[in-house]
């Protein structure tokens, strides 16, 4: 198919035939010329190869009008557009970070391996012709290297790249694929960055799933009247793997960074301390703390990063790496809520799961609970103590779903009444649109409120017991001295929520598995035919 | 060594009689070109002629048209009569006349035994002009013919459709110049100078091809060169 850069230049046409009439009849008008002597011109025309009669001057004038229409054509920069013939032109960048070596809690492949496996059978589905040049952070022997699809070293290399044993900079090597023409792809643990957040452009092939393993599953900074002088941290870290963890706790502003802490956790524990200083020179910025990996092969994934913006005059726990949840969190921190958001550490591409707000029980007032989540609840069970109770949906509770004005990411969203009760729990039996179960288990105790989540595990039994998994703990302190209407939460949420990116990065399967549409400039072909037609219109003059 | 003290160059011969006639071409056909070729026969006729008188020879000078009749105009004697030579020349009118080689012819009726002539002309007519040189060389002591030609005669800038029209005469010709027609002018041109040189030397006429835009300074000098080298 062939395209014009410039079309608009194509207009001109229309004074192609006005000015190629003029320059005929130019030329037909003969011009009068005084000379000395026609002598010599009688012997010119004495010739009969001279004197014979005028070749028609049709023939020069289409060759006229022809050499103008080529270089008007030529001038609007004509191309002929290919789709890639060559096939794909593919770059992939694979995190190899010591994160990359986390495995389930109870064993089995590495993350590193099963992003190997996706990205084999993503490629399998790419054209042929397709090159592939893998790049790895940090390094390894062979990076850089490019493979046609195939290749059956492709595959040899990919399966024997391991987990390093050191770190590398990651953000930077996302940030040289834009070098790379063609399709651009990232195979992490990490989820996928925001729109601000990184480079556009790139695909992000995420592993990992929610909740593994843990790592940071709460921070918050305490209000100022129960520290002294000073800020204080309060950071819970939990060690969901099956082996010891070794990390360093850092607080960092844009410009400085300090350590905190230094963990050691052996399977199964939680790390937690609440008097964790916040140095002068970060109080009144913002910062994140960052669990960093040593090095040591653990479990814990990705180094796990919690930002925190200073509000001033309250406190907000942002308990989330992701910038949507901080948004709304920070609109229903405004309303003096103490929020937390279920974290699911280490997860990958997941959308804010659970708000919660309790109620501060008057005297005849009950308190109630507010859950709202993705996914669909597939049952409720409730009761004083942690067994389960057959109670139905209606039976003490209400629910609160529907569309509008509820946040769209929100599937349902429950208000539970808790009657008369000091310490109660409220099992949720909730379903990601992937169908994977996430029960919910929130304990009420009369100081605290406790809410566990769980990984989903796909092969649970039915209604798995909180002892058969691993747990995020997640512990809120305090309750606010203000009531909200349900409504009035889930539109500040809706508000948030509406801001957020609309889907993940598009799965592989929906790349577009042909090369980009190549452009073959025809202006030198034009130009020639121009020249072409004035050369045999010299000729015929001649 | 002359009667006087002073060296002189006798350039038309040696003896102090010779009669110098500079035969100036009046017809139309001078009249064109770009410089115009009857200013560069003008010039020449200037420069020749200050020679002939600083060689202490007799100078006349003639207009070769049908109507001039072979009168000259002169004698010119010795550099003291060159302003009124110069006057003279500078007095000619733009050439108007017709039939140079009926003016010649002219001339050698009035003038049986020429000295050294110089004729400056564009050789631009066939017949009469070729015999009355042919018959000048024979009668004269020392004959020279600067054929003179403009750049647009040499070169000509026609193309296309044209209607070439005679300065002399007013006759047409309508043709369509191109580079065919061109290459073949050039060619006739070529022939045509050759032909008067070759008439030149087969009668012992002096032939200088020169173009009126060529410099005076040169024409004069490569004539003399070619003089002195003989």
């Amino acid at each position: 198919m062939i395209g014009f850069e410039r079309a608009g230049l194509f207009v001109l046409l229309i004074l192609v035939p006005p000015i190629l009439w003029w320059l005929h009849r130019r030329r037909e008008i003969p011009h009068h010329h005084e000379v000395s002597s026609l002598l010599l011109w009688r012997r010119v025309f004495d010739d009969p190869a001279l004197s014979a009669p005028r070749r028609p001057r049709v023939l020069p004038l289409v060759l006229e009008g022809l050499a103008a229409a080529a270089l008007i054509t030529a001038a609007a920069g004509p191309y002929l557009k290919t789709p890639g013939a060559t096939g794909v032109s593919v770059t992939v960048l694979i995190d190899r970070r010591p994160g990359m070596g986390a495995t389930r809690a109870g064993g089995g492949v590495t993350r590193l391996a099963v992003a190997i496996d996706r990205l084999e059978a993503w490629l399998a589905g790419l054209p042929p012709g397709t090159r592939l040049r893998v790049l790895t952070v940090p390094p390894t022997s062979g990076s850089g290297s490019v493979f046609s699809r195939g290749d059956s070293r492709l595959g040899t290399w990919l399966r024997a790249i391991e987990p390093a044993r050191h770190p590398g900079d990651f953000q930077a090597a996302v940030e040289g694929l834009t070098a790379f023409s063609g399709l651009r792809m990232v195979v992490t643990d990490e989820k996928a960055p925001t729109e601000e957040e990184g480079p556009s452009g790139l695909f992000w092939l995420s592993v990992g799933e929610a909740g593994e393993n843990a790592g940071i599953v709460w921070a918050r900074v305490l209000p100022p009247e129960d520290a002294g002088p000073g800020r204080r941290l309060s950071v819970g870290v939990l060690n969901g793997g099956s082996r010891p963890a070794s990390r360093r706790l850092d607080i960092a502003t844009a410009d400085r960074t300090a350590a905190l802490a230094r963990i050691r956790l052996d399977p199964g524990r939680v790390w937690h301390r609440d008097d964790l200083s916040i140095p002068a020179w970060a109080a009144a910025r913002p910062f994140t703390i960052r669990l960093i990996s040593s090095g040591a092969p653990d479990q814990l994934g990705a180094d796990d990063v919690v930002s925190f913006r200073p509000e001033p005059g309250r406190e907000i726990a942002l308990v989330s790496g992701e910038s949507v949840p901080t948004e709304v969190l920070a609109a229903l921190g405004a309303l003096g809520t103490d929020v937390v958001q279920v974290r699911e550490a280490n997860a990958i591409g997941k959308r804010p799961t659970l708000y919660w707000k309790t109620l501060p029980p008057a005297d005849a007032a009950p308190p109630f609970l507010l859950v709202a989540t993705v996914g669909r609840f597939g049952g409720l069970r409730f009761g004083p103590a942690y067994r389960p109770l057959d109670l139905v949906p209606g039976e003490g509770w209400t629910e609160v779903s529907g569309v509008q004005p509820y946040p769209r990411r929100v599937v349902n969203a429950l208000e539970v009444d808790i009657e008369g009760a000091t310490s109660w729990v409220v099992e949720l039996y909730a379903t990601t649109s992937r169908g994977a179960r996430i029960p919910l288990v929130l304990r009420h105790d009369p100081d605290e409120v406790t809410v566990l989540a769980f990984d989903p595990v796909r092969d649970a039994p039915a209604w798995p017991k909180a002892e058969s998994f691993p747990a995020l703990f997640y512990r809120a302190f305090g309750q606010s001295g203000e009531s909200h209407s349900v409504h009035g939460l889930l539109s500040a949420a809706d508000t948030e929520l509406g801001k957020t990116r609309s889907d993940p990065a598009p799965p592989p399967e929906t790349v577009p598995k042909s090369g980009e549409e190549e452009r073959h400039a025809l202006h030198a072909w034009v130009l020639v035919l121009a020249l072409t037609a004035l050369a045999v219109i010299w000729l015929l003059e001649v | 060594m002359g009667r006087t003290d002073q060296v002189v160059v006798k350039v038309f011969g040696r003896e102090e009689e010779t009669t110098v006639d500079l035969l100036l071409d009046h017809t139309a056909s001078m009249g064109i070109g770009r410089p115009r070729k009857a200013e560069t026969g003008r010039q020449l006729a200037a420069a020749m002629g200050y020679l002939a008188l600083h060689s202490r020879h007799r100078l006349r000078l003639g207009l070769l048209d049908h109507s001039a009749g072979g009168t000259l105009r002169g004698p010119y004697v010795g550099l003291e009569s060159a302003p009124m030579f110069l006057g003279d020349l500078e007095r000619v009118g733009g050439p108007n006349g017709s039939a140079a080689g009926a003016g010649l012819k002219a001339y050698l009726n009035r003038n049986r035994r020429p000295g050294a002539v110089v004729v400056i002309s564009d050789g631009l007519e066939e017949g009469d002009l070729g015999e009355a040189l042919a018959h000048l060389g024979g009668v004269a002591r020392d004959s020279t013919l600067f054929h003179l030609l403009s750049p647009e005669e040499l070169d000509p800038p026609q193309r296309g459709r044209s209607v070439l029209e005679e300065v002399e005469g007013r006759k047409i010709l309508s043709l369509e110049i191109g580079p065919s027609a061109i290459a073949r002018y050039r060619a006739e041109l070529a022939e045509f100078r050759a032909g008067w040189e070759r008439l030149c030397h087969g009668h012992g006429v002096d032939y200088r091809a020169v173009c009126s835009g060529d410099s005076l300074e040169g024409i004069v000098i490569g004539w003399y060169q070619a003089r002195h080298a003989r």
